[in-house]
């Protein structure tokens, strides 16, 4: 965790000169791309082992990105010989963050006892985007645990409709409840 | 029984039909770290400061750390059930105790939970374990005393009722026996009295309660205990909450002592904390805000004027030296913050001199401004007498054959007054007893008893006085004063008595 202000100062420097050049939805394709890439087991072995020299990532890093985005490109290289390509993710999924501020959008992660169906999933982003006045991409997760109702994960807050927390509570308050 | 009965339906009914109803909306965060009492929680952007956390195994935390991603947070209980990736939630409240009358006679932990074993406490209020200190604006100086029983205190460092004297000495010198003979001494009394035991022994806090209760003084005590066995965020929380009930007391219009025993631990369980937090290491390793730690506690105490209800918070801290030790940090961070201090030795306490009392070093920076006026009368000469005497028996030493007359009546009176300010265990003196020993010193009474037969003396006058003479000793309590009729009868009873003795 210690990863993510480093991996978020980066992103802000990349989406500054996407934005400079209006091109930042179109460098988070590229961005994810080339993290796939880095994921594949054997490039991240050997872009991660510190037997191989920075020498030798960086002659790798110029064949993988060789007709990719050369800003990008450079963001690996400088990632590389700061032995850092760990960041790489990070710095991805940071820029996807900076992108849905900048345009409004929120990611929220709604969670349902049984799926959901089109309809309520759209009913659910629609008043969610309605109540935090922003564009809701909402992303559909089940979990019997909660028994019924929904929970709705938005950044740090939760928003708990689910029978299983009432219940709970429920149980609380009848335990404490004075009757007199 | 069919109306508890119904009660139980009428509630369940509310509860039902409320059940579909409200969703929450909850501020969370994923542990991501946790050990040693600390927890690194990610997310948790909104919390504030010292906002209460919920782990989902039921314990709570303390925000102490807030940083940009994460929040380190201490856990107020055991950390072997909170796990990594549990959500955390925020309760959006600050750590609070219960208080109130229904405290009286408990031993509660931190949290307000009482731990001896009595049930639930039922109380009528809360109160932030938090509070900034009451201002200028609302105080009044001190000027009532605090009735310590013990002589060598309220005869030369008088405590007084808003005052903070700190109670400073190496272990084992008597500085918890100081405040416990203050506590018995308030029996019947109009002061209430807090004693906060920070990282003791169970043993011993379990025999402090006995001690209280066997002495019948427990009807006016609270114990907030966090004990040696407790995680350290309890211990730091521990002088704050009795703080706390104490402050709800003299919001009352009441008068409250309060006991910290001792703010040594208090320190090394902050030093723990602040530590493990990654908060840097300041002198002696104590993170840089150990000084506003006790300050912000011990501002707390206050005498408010009588648009506030006058009451009154006394704050007794103690702090334990090694080998005498005062220039310590922790120490001379607690002397500056006090209003005085009971400095307490080991060398007197060997010497049979108890309560071991350094007169010399030993001060009460409110000091007869909180006393009564019969004290001062018979006490105003007593600590001039006793560092003149300090200062000749050391020199006397060489041979006292030589000495003139007046250096050895000197010696001779210094030596019945220690001898005098000797006080066993479990036995404060009523006013009125403390008066009429002091008075019969003082004034030359005892010149010709013995050394070896005062405290003889002095138990068989005051026994004397309480059967022949009761209503002069009463009239010294009730008047707190020694006027000329008073004086009279002291002086009449003193020498009928010598006449017997």
């Amino acid at each position: 965790m210690a990863k993510a202000p480093t991996a978020r100062r980066y992103a802000q420097a990349l989406f500054a000169i996407a934005q400079e050049k209006d091109v930042a939805e179109a460098w988070l394709n590229d961005l994810r791309d080339l993290a796939a890439v880095l994921e594949e087991p054997t490039v991240s072995a050997f872009m991660s082992t510190p037997r191989v020299t920075t020498a030798d990532k960086l002659q790798m890093v110029t064949q993988l990105t060789e007709g990719r985005n050369p800003m990008i490109a450079n963001l690996l290289g400088l990632l590389t010989s700061r032995q850092g390509v760990g960041l790489f993710g990070k710095v991805t999924e940071e820029y996807g963050e900076l992108l849905n501020a900048s345009l409004g959008r929120i990611r929220a992660q709604g969670t349902t006892a049984t799926p959901m169906s089109a309809t309520q999933l759209k009913r659910l982003s629609d008043s969610l985007g309605t109540s935090l006045k922003k564009e809701v991409l909402l992303e559909a997760r089940e979990d019997p645990g909660i028994i019924g109702g929904v929970l709705v994960r938005v950044g740090d807050q939760i928003i708990d409709g689910s029978v299983r927390t009432k219940l709970a509570s429920l149980k609380r308050q009848l335990a404490h409840e004075s009757l007199t | 029984m069919t109306t508890r009965g119904q009660d139980i339906a009428s509630v369940l009914k509310k509860q039902i039909e409320e059940f579909a109803g409200e969703t929450t909306l909850t501020e969370v965060g994923t542990v991501v770290e946790v050990g040693d009492g600390i927890a690194q929680i990610h997310g948790l952007s909104q919390v504030g400061f010292g906002e209460l956390l919920l782990f989902p195994s039921g314990v709570s935390g303390l925000a102490l750390n807030l940083e940009e991603d994460t929040v380190g947070a201490a856990i107020m209980g055991s950390d072997t059930g909170v796990n990594e990736g549990d959500l955390v939630r925020a309760t959006g409240k600050v750590a609070q105790v219960p208080v109130g009358d229904a405290l009286l006679g408990r031993v509660v932990d931190p949290l307000g939970v009482p731990i001896d074993g009595k049930g639930p406490v039922k109380t009528d209020g809360t109160r932030a374990i938090e509070m900034i200190a009451p201002g200028v604006a609302i105080r009044q100086a001190v000027n009532t005393p605090v009735q310590t029983g013990i002589k060598s205190i309220d005869g030369m460092i008088p405590v007084g009722r808003g005052q903070r004297e700190l109670i400073i000495g190496d272990r084992f010198t008597g500085k918890t026996a100081i405040a416990i003979d203050t506590i018995i001494n308030q029996k019947g009394q109009d002061l209430l009295c807090i004693y906060v035991a920070i990282g003791q022994k169970q043993s011993k806090v379990a025999g402090i309660q006995a001690t209280l209760e066997e002495h019948g003084a427990m009807e006016h005590t609270v114990i907030v205990a966090a004990n040696a066995s407790d995680p350290a965020p309890m211990q730091y929380l521990a002088p704050y909450a009795g703080c706390a009930i104490g402050e709800a007391f003299m919001a009352s219009g009441r008068d409250a002592l309060i006991i910290y025993d001792d703010l040594t631990k208090h320190a090394w369980a902050y030093r723990q904390m602040s530590l493990l937090l990654k908060r840097p290491p300041g002198r002696e390793a104590y993170p840089g805000d150990v000084f506003y730690l006790h300050s912000r506690l011990l501002e707390r105490a206050a005498r408010l004027d009588a648009e506030h209800g006058g009451g009154s918070l006394t704050a007794l801290p103690i702090i334990e030296t090694q080998a005498g030790d005062v220039s310590g940090y922790i120490p001379t961070n607690v002397i500056s913050i006090t209003d005085g201090q009971i400095y307490l030795e080991s060398d007197l306490f060997n010497a049979g001199i108890r309560p071991a009392v350094n007169a010399g070093l030993s001060v009460s920076r409110v000091g007869s401004a909180a006393q009564t006026k019969a004290v001062k009368k018979v006490a105003g000469r007593m600590r001039l007498e006793l560092a003149q005497y300090a200062s000749l028996a050391a020199f006397a030493q060489f041979g006292a054959s030589d000495l003139d007359a007046v250096t050895r009546a000197q010696l001779e009176r210094g030596q019945r007054l220690t001898e005098l300010l000797k006080q066993p265990q479990y036995k404060p003196n009523s006013l009125g007893q403390m008066v009429a020993s002091m008075y019969a010193v003082v004034n030359g009474f005892m010149d010709d008893v013995p050394v070896d037969r005062i405290r003889e003396f002095e138990d068989r006058l005051i026994g004397y006085l309480e059967t022949s003479k009761a209503e002069v000793l009463k009239a010294i309590e009730e008047k707190k004063d020694i006027d000329e009729a008073t004086e009279a009868g002291l002086k009449e009873g003193i020498n009928a008595f010598k006449a017997t003795f």
